[in-house]
């Protein structure tokens, strides 16, 4: 009998398998994928030697670069005739090849452990995938989740509660819990300042999150990134602690004729600037999102609260320690575009000198 | 570089309760009379050197609960 085995749910940065068995030796399963719109996106063939075949099709998703989820049919054929379809989801985002092995031999995946449990801290953030969520009060963003099937109540401290209840929703979708706007709300209503959160089941009333606004980082640079589930988070850089720069020469072959041969010339010199910061990570939690940050393919530098894209890459080995004590790494920050300097010290980035009067400035800018 | 052990467990931001006394604490902490609600919620929660010095001069309380966190109460 010819069995397909398709999940329900893949990461899009894992790999994402679908298997047959019970095939005939030496035959061709031809397979299509059509997205949401029932638009067919790819059209592949697999060569089966055995009796069965696993094809990874994780190569189709590796665009999958925003925070999302979507859903999509794969059907098989045999012969030009259609034999079974299945409907996968796709969520943004990976695990590592720990994590995923540790998961598999317990029989278990991130969907039942993180991202669709009920019980679990589900936030996609990755500071802490535990019972408790330490946020600096400056390094405060939007908390995504993803809704289907969760049903929680949120308690801001006494005097303001929220049931949120997602349980009928019919497919997937992005919630957001802003604690921003969540502690204003609650400061005009309570005359009181909150930073102490707790999420609870609705059903057995447990607390299964405490999200705790802890006292700020004192910094005044951050980055910006996409985590590993692909939602953004902010984190504090203890400072800039030098700045240098780097030049690079492009070179540009030239016909010489009274020589008969291109010769060399110097076009350009560019200049990069390349700025070294110190992060400090305290806890183990906070070294494992310190990787995670650096493992980042979306950057960016958050300077007098303008947001710059560059690549942040670790100048020395990340040792991991086991004893628990904070550990200090030196990081290099290289913007992206080389056209946009950037001074960690100039507050008016807006305003073009000389280009434009005061009076155009202080209208438009 | 593995830093020295350190006793900093994490400290919660700074809470308060009857931000009304609060208020007037700070219109006399700034000599500001004219000072709104929205004022000193964008100061309260805003870190700087000037709430840290608004904060030394007020009577707080702290709390370790279930022994991973201190909160400080302020007010």
């Amino acid at each position: 009998m010819i069995e397909f085995i398709v999940a329900e749910k893949y990461l899009s940065g894992n790999p994402i398998l679908i298997t047959a068995s019970g095939l005939e030796a030496n035959s061709v399963l031809d397979y299509d994928i059509y997205d949401d719109q029932s638009e067919k996106i790819y059209s592949g063939r697999a060569y089966v030697l055995t009796d069965s075949v696993s094809i990874d099709i994780s190569s189709l998703f590796s665009k999958f670069n925003t925070l999302r989820a979507e859903w999509y049919t794969v059907v098989f054929k045999i012969d030009d005739n259609v034999v079974a379809q299945k409907i996968f989801w796709i969520y943004a985002g990976a695990v590592n090849s720990l994590l995923l092995r540790k998961l598999s031999s317990v029989n278990k995946d991130i969907f039942e452990l993180k991202l669709n449990s009920s019980s679990n801290n589900f936030l996609l953030s990755t500071r802490s995938f535990g019972r408790y969520l330490f946020i600096p009060e400056n390094e405060l963003m939007p908390l995504y989740y993803y809704k289907m099937g969760k049903n929680f109540e949120i308690s801001y401290g006494p005097g303001m509660s929220e049931t949120i209840d997602h349980t009928s929703l019919p497919q997937e979708g992005i919630g957001v819990i802003d604690l921003n706007v969540k502690r204003k709300e609650y400061f005009d209503n309570n005359k009181a300042l909150c930073n102490i959160i707790d999420v609870k089941n609705t059903d057995t009333g447990l607390v299964f999150l405490s999200i705790i606004i802890t006292e700020a980082r004192p910094a005044r640079h951050f980055v910006k990134f996409r985590n590993s589930f692909l939602a953004f988070e902010k984190m504090a850089i203890d400072d800039i602690v030098d700045f240098h720069a780097e030049f690079t020469h492009s070179e540009l072959k030239k016909y010489d004729d009274s020589v008969s041969r291109y010769v060399s010339k110097n076009q350009k010199t560019e200049m990069k600037s390349v700025y070294n910061a110190t992060i400090t990570a305290r806890t183990n939690a906070e070294l494992l999102w310190l990787i995670d940050m650096l493992l980042s393919r979306e950057q960016y530098f958050i300077a007098d609260g303008y947001e710059y894209p560059v690549l942040v890459r670790a100048e020395e080995p990340i040792l991991q320690t086991t004893s628990g004590n904070p550990v200090s790494i030196t990081v290099s920050i290289h913007p992206v575009d080389t056209e946009s300097a950037f001074s960690a010290t100039n507050t008016d980035t807006r305003s073009n000198p000389g280009i434009f009067s005061d009076e155009f400035n202080e209208i438009f800018y | 570089m593995i830093l020295g052990t350190t006793d900093n467990l994490p400290v919660t931001a700074p809470q308060a309760q009857n931000t009304l006394d609060l208020l007037q604490l700070y219109r006399d902490f700034a000599q500001n009379i004219n000072i709104t609600e929205d004022d000193l919620y964008e100061f309260v929660t805003t870190p700087s050197s000037s709430r840290n010095e608004f904060f030394n001069t007020l009577d707080y309380n702290a709390q370790i609960l279930s022994n991973r966190f201190i909160s400080q109460t302020f007010g």
